[in-house]
This record gives structure tokens, C-alpha cells and sequence, in this order.
């Protein structure tokens, strides 16, 4: 998405007034985009759009996303998530996905970082050594 | 056919079986050979993406949030959404005399058919700014 550096600038401003306390805060995202939306400064759209993008980004910082071939026992996933808060911070969402592509194991996702123990990814190291 | 059990049982013992870790991203937009990657955190400048298709890249543009990458292979294979990986390693490409007479992709990789370039190199590759002048002389 092409923006100018006066739209980026505004969009990120937006995204650093949107925490409190070190977090997102949904209150004061809806205030901030309400009192956009009544101003209407110039390019408020592409504005819009870029700050959406910022604070989906930022959720998905926070969101891991966790999938296995079958769902998992209470305690497994309640085992998981712990150790992923207490690596990632207290305030890390968690969402279980069933992906039987994996064939097997497990794969984790926050932010970038990917943990992969899934037979597929085996495989396809696998056949990428041979 | 023994060896061949034997050399991919060795293969096998040799695969690590633990959870690897990766960097990720996925891509916003594709044209023109160039793919616009969203994520990818610690991709660091000029090194090869591997694309889920297959397909490699090679990052130029780090941003904040995202990262444009030129494709050195078939472009049409990467669509949006696709998931790309940090393969931590710069731009490479097998030097040594096994490549002289060869014909080859912007990777190094045979064009012609005579199979895989076994290169005289401890590990098989070096770097693109050091072995352009050694490619360069091999096929004139």
C-alpha cells in the first residue's frame, strides 16, 4: 500500500496514543477514530486504513497462534498457553486451529517467529537435504 | 539399490528432529517480480526468502512493517498470502571449476540438464561478491 510520509506519520502517532498502560486499549482506539472521522483531516481514509493495518499488525504481535492435527486435551492446551505467556508477557492471546496438513505435531505462531515441529515441515526438510 | 537405502537412512539419521525456529511473513502484493512481504522481523538486507511455492527471493526494501522482495525464479508461483521465510543466508551461488562449461539460473542452479553442480567449496558455496569474478571467468 503506497502512502505518503505525511499519511504514515499520522497513522503511527494514532497507533502510539492507542496504548494504555502498554496496551491497546479499545476505548481510546474507538475515541481516536471517532474524533478522526468528526475533523476529517486530509487524507482521514488513507489515514484510517494505514492506522488499521498498524493495530492489526500490533494484534497479531500479541495473538499466537497454535495448530495441531487434532484438538488438544484441556490440560495440553492449558500447559501451552502458559508457557507461552510466561515467554511472551501475561497479556498474549491464544488461538487453537485444527490444520490436518500438518500430518503431525504441533506449529506456533506469534508475530514472525514460527515454532515448527510439524511432520510436513520434517518432510519437506527432508527432502530438501536429499 | 543398497547404497541408496543406506545413503537415505544416513540422511535420515542425520535430520534434526527437534522444533525449528523460523521468521515469517506473508505476502500483501505481487507484480512486476517483485513480491511487498508483511512481517519477516529479522530478514536482513540482499538475504534469500524461500517462498512456500518454492520460489526464492531476494530482500532489497526493509521497512517498518514490510519488506519488498525481487523473485529470482517464476513469479506466478507466489500469490498473496502466501507465506514467506528468512532462509539466513545472503545471496549464494557455487563457484569452483565444476562450473565451467555450465549453464545456470541467477541461483546457480543447472539449466542444462547434466545434473547437480558438485562444487570443490567446503560447503558446497560462497558469497555472490566474492565469486563473480570466478563465474565470470568460467563461462567466458
Amino acid at each position: 500500500m503506497k502512502i505518503n510520509k505525511e499519511t504514515r506519520q499520522l497513522s503511527k502517532e494514532l497507533l502510539r496514543a492507542s496504548f494504555v498502560d502498554g496496551r491497546l486499549d479499545n476505548a481510546r482506539i474507538g475515541a481516536l477514530v471517532t474524533s478522526l472521522i468528526q475533523k476529517k483531516p486530509r487524507n482521514y481514509i488513507k489515514v484510517l486504513e494505514a492506522y488499521q493495518r498498524l493495530l492489526r499488525l500490533e494484534v497479531e504481535k500479541r495473538t499466537a497462534t497454535i495448530e495441531t492435527v487434532t484438538d488438544l486435551a484441556p490440560d495440553a492446551s492449558a500447559q501451552i498457553e502458559a508457557n507461552l505467556k510466561r515467554k511472551y508477557g501475561g497479556d498474549l492471546a491464544t488461538r487453537f486451529v485444527v490444520n490436518k496438513e500438518l500430518l503431525g505435531g504441533m506449529r506456533i505462531r506469534v508475530g514472525s517467529d514460527v515454532w515448527d515441529s510439524s511432520v510436513r515441515n520434517r518432510l519437506h526438510r527432508l527432502q530438501q537435504q536429499l | 539399490m543398497s547404497s541408496i537405502l543406506e545413503e537415505i537412512e544416513t540422511q535420515i539419521a542425520g535430520l534434526k528432529t527437534t522444533t525449528s525456529k523460523s521468521n515469517v511473513g506473508i505476502v500483501r502484493e505481487t507484480g512486476d517480480g517483485v513480491a511487498r512481504i508483511e512481517g519477516l522481523s529479522d530478514v536482513m538486507l540482499n538475504e534469500m526468502i524461500e517462498f512456500s511455492s518454492g520460489v526464492v527471493g531476494l530482500a532489497l526494501n526493509l521497512e517498518e512493517t514490510e519488506v519488498g522482495a525481487i523473485l529470482l525464479g517464476d513469479s506466478t508461483q507466489v500469490m498473496e498470502g502466501d507465506e514467506a521465510k528468512t532462509t539466513g543466508k545472503l545471496l549464494q551461488v557455487p563457484v569452483g571449476k565444476a562450473l565451467l562449461g555450465r549453464v545456470v539460473n541467477t541461483l546457480g542452479q543447472p539449466l542444462d540438464g547434466k545434473g547437480p553442480i558438485k562444487s570443490a567449496s567446503s560447503n558446497g558455496r560462497a558469497s555472490a561478491s566474492r565469486s563473480r569474478p570466478a563465474s565470470w571467468r568460467s563461462t567466458r
